[in-house]
């Protein structure tokens, strides 16, 4: 585990993200949400194509920093806002980067404060992505 | 849509008591690219402490989820899910939930509020334990969209 300091970052981790990947969350989340696994249902409500369950990308954003921090247990807060959709081809892969930076320390109340960023073609897909972990 | 402000404060459940399954634990974190540790391993789960394996920050969304969709259950409220989209997410932990755990979900309807004729929803899910101290609560913002004339 790294030493929580101001500015540490997280290096970045890419995720490769399949059709296959967004059944398998599908069933692991009970969301079966039709514009995550049918083309034809995700153009009728006005997508570009079948797109990744946002639960998906914050899934992986929470797991990256959960082995950042030591432990899922230290994942004490984590908020996203979705700002744009993650089109999965039908064949291929969407890539997603996940990195991150340490932006405040409380030693007081023994957290620190992480900043979260995920992009896709080079634009980020998520707002004000933050969590709050507890410092060893 | 009759999504009104009036919900705000509206209270669903306690729901029904939920036992948390190791296997749907697992399967959760697989999905989200865990491979190996306390998430989806019950020896290294044990190792480090815990009864069983434990929860990836995010499961929660498997039993709160459901009491947003409540509300599209309601005919008084008729929310339309294919008009809704996942605007928001957060997840405060008390403590990690961990396989065995029997919970329940209370859901409140936080915020209700119009935006450019789209109607922005946020929903609190509180998942209590047998004892009922609280283990996780989720925050869900959905925003559903004016009816469409047509989008594409």
């Amino acid at each position: 585990m790294t030493t929580l300091a101001v500015g540490v970052e997280i290096s970045p981790q890419r995720v490769r993200l399949t059709r296959t990947d967004l059944r398998v969350y599908a069933d692991a989340s009970g969301d079966h949400n039709p514009i995550h696994l049918d083309d034809a249902v995700a153009l009728a409500v006005g997508l570009p194509g079948v797109i990744a369950h946002g639960m998906l990308t914050m899934g992986h954003a929470a797991r990256v920093v959960s082995d950042f921090v030591g432990g899922v247990d230290r994942v004490l807060d984590i908020s996203v806002r979705f700002t744009r959709p993650v089109v999965v081809p039908a064949s291929g892969v969407a890539e997603l980067i996940i990195s991150g930076a340490v932006k405040a320390i409380d030693e007081i109340a023994g957290h620190a404060t992480l900043s979260i960023s995920v992009t896709f073609n080079g634009q980020t897909v998520l707002a004000r992505a933050e969590a709050r972990v507890l410092l060893p | 849509m009759a999504v009104t402000p009036e919900l705000i404060g509206r209270v669903f459940g306690p729901g029904p008591t939920l036992v948390i399954e190791r296997t749907s634990l697992v399967a959760f974190a697989q999905a989200v690219g865990f491979t190996h540790g306390s998430t989806v391993d019950e020896v290294a789960a044990v190792a480090a402490g815990f009864s069983d394996v434990v929860a990836a920050p995010t499961y929660a969304i498997v039993l709160t989820l459901d009491g947003a969709a409540e509300l599209s259950r309601d005919p008084s409220i008729g929310l339309d899910f294919s008009h809704v989209v996942h605007s928001d997410q957060r997840f405060e932990h008390v403590r990690p939930l961990v396989a065995g755990d029997a919970v329940t979900v209370t859901t409140t309807v936080e915020d209700v509020k119009s935006l450019a004729g789209n109607t922005i929803v946020t929903v609190r899910g509180d998942v209590d334990d047998e004892q009922r101290n609280r283990v996780c609560t989720a925050w869900t913002t959905l925003v559903i969209r004016a009816a469409a004339e047509s989008s594409s």
